[in-house]
């Protein structure tokens, strides 16, 4: 075998160049899925192992205020392990640096440090001291994006009085890994943020003494979660208790899961979809490699190999090629899965991060890619085996010399010679024809898959920022004010348009499905903010009935014309039952609308106000800002284009990661398919051209014959490959479908152009390295090699 | 060389097609845009505001003196003649120090009527005055030797003198009735007499509005009995803000909404109310208010007195002005400016603006009717970008 093996170096030296083209396409395949897959995993874990290590609750509840004596009957909730009760309250902060007012979710923790759940992680500083009631412990996220360090002062109104807070330190707590103000959809970091403060000097400032308003509850691991939430409720219902509900509820936990879920497309679909076309094209490329070895296989066999000989040698070859794919592939995937893991782990705000790798996964890459190496070269040698060697010694016989389709409809009179040569190689090998076009409009299609996210992302901004919201400022009320307040905003400087809406928190329930959320009171003729569906298409708000999105509906099982249960969780409480009139399919968030007056009769009010949408002159902006901070009936305000960067930096930068990798992989993927194609097809053909060179064309002549081939080839598979790209990109958007956005099928002129230009690129630069080939061709050397 | 001019042919006819290709793929779409025509016609001013109605000659009937009022059999809603009694008091026995009060009570009622009967003879003869000035205008308008800015001014000063003399006709009435009303609690106090029940009588013909209480109860001189008027007629009073108050002028236009019918309401401005009071806003913040009243044109009788609604007063409005909608105009500088779509392109145009109201604002240069402009301009845009409209429906 040691000839075999010479002559295996041997090859591996004399097509280096589509080795390693071939070699590529195996370690994209093999690092985007250990990439993507692990990093995604990883991200799994350490959310996991956090949560674990900082005892996240399971359920949580809020009421309005319960006395400590209920504690004990919640703690005897079947099921329960541990309760946790504790004072949560929404302050107005007075950030320095700040323009807007910014709004402070204050969380009472003992005065002594001791193990609890959602326990703190105090990134800096101390724990408090409980001598002074003022010192507060600030999360990490909002010191950060407001530059907060310890000792800093922040000015706070608590309970109707003005109160400097101190910083003493930095914290983090499972609980809040994203902090969202409940009215928003994105996380603001510079304008809502948590903070943790005695529980005496809370409960002094708020008259809760011997009592809570905020109670979480881990639970043990066979417990019945619907039960105890239902316990629960049963328990705060006379203590105002605004509906108990589990970690699927819980607004940073949702967030998070479904950030982490977003991955798990990118980390897992996508990756299977490149493994599986790098898989296919390297079967198809070593399949053509091998045969153009068919004179090798007949002279091997002539000297007495067997065929398994034969075809273990070529076996050997296609491995040696996954080898050196593996080689590149794998370490470039581990060392990018951990940077990616690191980048998103800082993304999330995750301080745990589990570095690991699933070698079950990997050896699966890696058998992918082998299999179908192996698979490739063992049917090409097959072929030639099963060939007595005297036969196929010689070239392989033109299947036929009828005149074909394209010659009987007489076009062949407006060709050149070297036209009609082409149009005969295509029409004959349409087999080889058919697997070139389906090989490179796979690369097409990938190109395609890959940037297609970027036009989603953009077209979500789109519809959510340019068609949805329009509005300057949003003005959050703390309590739900009279209509005269539409005056009063109205009159203050720069405000040019007011348009008021109601929030109303409400349970929903149809069947044995349930949901928290609110509903949204909205003007029939507003202009700022409109229901918008995902293809920009503005819905009206119907004078009667609910409009809920899509997601939600989906959550209920209901559909227009379906009553469902309203559970009113404020004021007076009322239930009914309300007709779906419409559903619109928003890509953000999970949504329910109704016209003002229909949600003012559910609620037994005359119209109030949650807070209102605001047209402002940006010259008077700062003025109204100022203003707006010393309100006191201002909880909140956040700014059209705050939250926009808020979205860029979040769910966009996470699409963002994922979406650039796809693109880098996929370019490598196509580059390498389309040279492979070419060099393959010089290969095959280098006979022929040598024959026609000797009787008399031109090397011109010649390299035109097989660039023309190559470029027919490309251009037929550039719309094939639109064509399956687009059925990829409809594949995956159905997977992107979480509670916070959902992808929405489009793409752009731009994602086409791309495509289309890295191939024909990849295409001129094949052209041009296999041209420098023709050109040096040794036409002795080729023809004689099968005398 | 036939063959080679053909080959070139094809081969640029390829090349063009590829640059063709990109060069499309490359040319960014046309933004998508919401758009709205320049329009001239019609626009008005408003100050938003809630009111409140009230009956007008509204009359507060209080107890002449301090005693046990017996229940009062009258009910909300019920007509009663002038001088129908309408609640017996049995008097307490005074000491001198209340006699002395209850004497000087009626003194202060008789000089308050006769000041209010010296500021109405005043306002008659202001009225006089006016309209005499008016006829004079309009003569010399007719021969077009005044101005018809005098004329109107003319005709709102006679109008604003009409609103004077009705409110101080109004107070002499309320000051009769308040010096009735201390003379009778004295004339029942006078020691020696049989009869101890002082009886209330409606100072007016009128309706009942309210009775605070209806049972038997100990008053004190002084504490309001019954609430009537004496006409159908309501008004609106409109809390405004002092700085929005001073735009406001007696002979406005204001168009009731939200009163729970269908159709807007139209009234006038009778009254700025000279002196203004101060007050917590919804939002918490104290500011100066000031009452502004309204006279309907025509009330729809199920609209009773303290029921809420919306009143929009022009401060101003033009038959021919050239607007834009507000959603248009963005910042550039200090100065407004709009997007402009000229053949298929946004062009950022200053515009110099007017008047504004919460849907529209006056143009008053940069801009001509018919032209269109983009509403809500996103950040995509800029001047010379391609944008496409948005067909509505």
């Amino acid at each position: 075998m040691r000839s075999l093996d010479r002559k295996l170096f041997r090859d591996i030296l004399h097509l280096r160049g589509q080795v390693i083209a071939v070699a590529l396409v195996v370690a994209c395949g093999i690092s985007m899925l250990v990439t993507m897959w692990s990093a995604y995993q990883m991200l799994l874990r350490s959310q996991q192992s956090y949560y674990a290590s900082h005892r996240f609750a399971h359920v949580f509840a809020h009421a309005r205020r319960a006395p400590e004596s209920v504690e004990p009957s919640i703690r005897k909730i079947p099921g329960v392990a541990a309760v946790r009760t504790r004072i949560v309250v929404d302050v107005t902060l007075d950030i320095t640096g700040l323009d807007e007012p910014a709004t402070g979710r204050l969380l009472s923790i003992p005065e002594h440090r001791r193990p609890m759940l959602n326990d703190l992680l105090l990134r800096k500083g101390r724990w408090i001291d409980p001598q002074r009631p003022d010192d507060v412990i600030v999360s990490e996220i909002f010191a950060n994006a407001n530059r907060l360090e310890i000792g800093d002062a922040i000015g706070a109104v608590i309970n109707g009085t003005w109160r400097d807070l101190r910083v003493v330190g930095v914290g983090l707590s499972p609980e809040y890994v994203y902090e969202i103000r409940p009215t928003d959809l994105f996380p603001d970091r510079k304008r809502f943020g948590v903070m943790w403060m005695s529980r005496e000097a809370l409960a002094a400032a708020w008259d809760m003494k011997g009592a809570f308003n905020d109670v979480t509850l881990t639970l043990a691991p066979d417990a019945d979660v619907d039960e105890v939430v239902a316990s629960l409720d049963r328990i705060l219902e006379p203590w105002g208790g605004t509906g108990a509900y589990d970690r699927e509820e819980q607004i940073s936990h949702r967030f998070l899961s479904d950030e982490i879920a977003g991955n798990r497309v990118s980390g897992t679909i996508v990756p299977m979809i490149f493994l599986g076309i790098a898989a296919f094209l390297i079967h198809i490329v070593l399949t053509r490699l091998v045969q153009t070895q068919r004179d090798q296989i007949a002279i091997l066999k002539a000297f007495g190999y067997t065929n398994f000989d034969v075809g273990l040698h070529f076996i050997e070859l296609a491995l040696v090629v996954v080898a050196i794919g593996t080689a590149i592939g794998l370490p470039f995937g581990i060392w990018l899965a951990k940077q990616i893991a690191i980048i998103y782990a800082e993304f999330f705000n995750l301080p745990v991060l589990v570095v690991g790798y699933d070698p079950v996964l990997i050896s699966a890459g890696i058998g992918v890619s082998a299999l179908a190496a192996i698979l490739g070269a063992a049917s090409a040698v097959r072929k030639g085996v099963s060939l007595p060697p005297a036969e196929a010694m010689r070239p392989e016989a033109p299947p036929s010399f009828r005149p074909g389709f394209i010659e009987r409809l007489g076009l062949f009179r407006y060709l050149h010679s070297s036209g009609r040569i082409i149009v005969r190689n295509l029409a004959r090998r349409r087999g080889k024809a058919f697997m070139s076009i389906f090989g490179i409009a796979l690369a097409v299609s990938i190109l395609v898959v890959g940037r297609f996210m970027f036009d989603a992302i953009d077209w979500m901004m789109e519809v959510q920022f340019h068609r949805s919201q329009r509005e300057d400022v949003n003005v959050i009320f703390n309590l739900p004010r009279s209509w005269s307040v539409v005056h009063d905003l109205g009159n203050l400087p720069g405000v040019m348009r007011v348009e008021p809406y109601r929030a109303a928190p409400v349970r929903f329930r149809h069947e044995n499905r349930s949901r928290r959320a609110s509903i949204m009171g909205l003007p029939p003729d507003a202009d700022l903010r409109k229901l918008v569906d995902q293809h920009g298409e503005v819905t009206a708000i119907p004078p009667r009935g609910l409009v809920l999105n899509r997601k939600l509906a989906e959550i209920l099982g209901v559909g227009p014309g379906d009553l469902v249960r309203v559970e009113v969780l404020e004021g007076r409480r009322p239930r009914e039952d309300i007709l779906v009139a419409r559903i619109v399919d928003e890509l953000m968030g999970i949504s329910a609308y109704m016209h003002q007056d229909a949600l003012a009769d559910l609620l037994m009010e005359t119209r109030s106000v949650s807070g209102a949408w605001l047209a402002v002159d940006p010259l008077e902006q700062n003025e109204l800002s100022e203003l707006l901070k010393r309100m006191p009936a201002v909880g909140g305000v956040s700014l059209r284009e705050s939250v926009l960067q808020s979205f860029q930096e979040t769910i966009a930068q996470n699409l963002w990661i994922s979406t650039f990798m796809m693109v880098f992989f996929a370019c490598v993927i196509a580059v390498g398919m389309v040279y492979n194609s070419a060099r393959i097809a010089l290969s095959e053909r280098g006979r022929e051209l040598a024959s026609l060179r000797v009787l008399g064309f031109t090397k011109r002549e010649v390299a035109v014959m097989l660039f023309g081939e190559q470029a027919i080839l490309t251009l037929v598979a550039i719309p094939v490959g639109f064509a399956i790209g687009y059925g990829l990109a409809a594949l995956i958007v159905g997977f992107y479908d979480s509670e916070i956005y959902r992808i929405p099928l489009v793409i752009s002129k731009k994602t086409w152009g791309f495509a289309f230009l890295v191939i024909v690129a990849s295409a001129l630069f094949s052209g041009a390295l296999i041209y420098r080939r023709i050109r040096r061709l040794d036409l002795v050397e080729v023809l004689k090699t099968r005398e | 060389m036939q063959k080679s001019k053909r080959r070139i042919l094809i081969y640029s006819v390829i090349a063009i097609a590829v640059v063709a290709i990109v060069v499309m793929a490359l040319i960014p779409d046309p933004v998508i845009v919401d758009a709205a025509t320049v329009e001239r016609g019609p626009m008005r001013v408003t100050v938003n505001e809630k009111g409140e109605t009230r009956a007008k000659d509204r009359f507060t009937v209080t107890a002449p003196v301090a005693g046990e009022l017996r229940r009062i059999e009258l009910r909300e809603g019920m007509e009663v003649g002038q001088g129908d009694v309408i609640a017996q008091i049995e008097p307490l026995p005074l000491d001198a120090r209340q006699r002395q009060e209850l004497t000087a009570r009626a003194d202060a009622a008789a000089s308050a009527l006769s000041e209010a009967r010296s500021l109405a003879d005043r306002a008659q003869s202001t009225l006089a005055l006016a309209q005499s000035e008016r006829r004079r205008i309009e003569s010399l308008a007719r021969e077009e030797i005044a101005s018809d800015e005098a004329l109107e001014r003319a005709r709102t000063s006679e109008q604003t003198a009409r609103n004077e003399l009705e409110a101080a006709r109004s107070r002499v009435r309320t000051a009769q009735a308040e010096l009735e009303a201390a003379r009778s609690g004295l004339l029942a106090v006078e020691p020696g007499r049989s009869n101890r029940i002082v009886e209330v009588r409606a100072p007016v013909e009128g309706e009942i509005l309210r009775i605070p209480e209806r049972s038997a109860r100990v008053v004190q001189a002084g504490e309001p009995l019954i609430q009537l008027s004496d006409s159908h007629e309501i008004e609106i009073v409109v809390e405004m803000l002092s700085t929005e108050a001073v735009k406001v002028s007696s002979g406005d236009l204001v168009i009731i909404d939200e009163w729970g019918g269908d159709e807007p309401l139209r009234g006038t401005v009778r009254l700025v109310e000279p002196s203004g009071f101060r007050k917590i806003s919804a939002l918490g913040i104290e500011e100066q208010r000031v009452n502004v009243v309204v006279d309907l044109a025509e009330a729809p009788p199920a609209l009773g007195d303290g029921y809420r609604v919306e009143a929009r007063v022009v401060i101003w409005s033009g038959q021919d002005v050239v607007h834009v909608p507000i959603s248009a105009l963005f910042r550039k500088a200090e100065t407004w400016a709009v997007f402009v779509v000229e053949d298929g392109k946004a062009v950022a145009r200053e515009v110099g603006i007017g008047h504004q109201n919460d849907v529209q604002a006056e143009v008053l240069s940069g801009l001509d009717p018919g032209e269109t402009v983009i509403l809500h301009p996103s950040n995509d845009l800029a001047d010379g970008v391609r944008v496409e409209v948005r067909s509505r429906g």
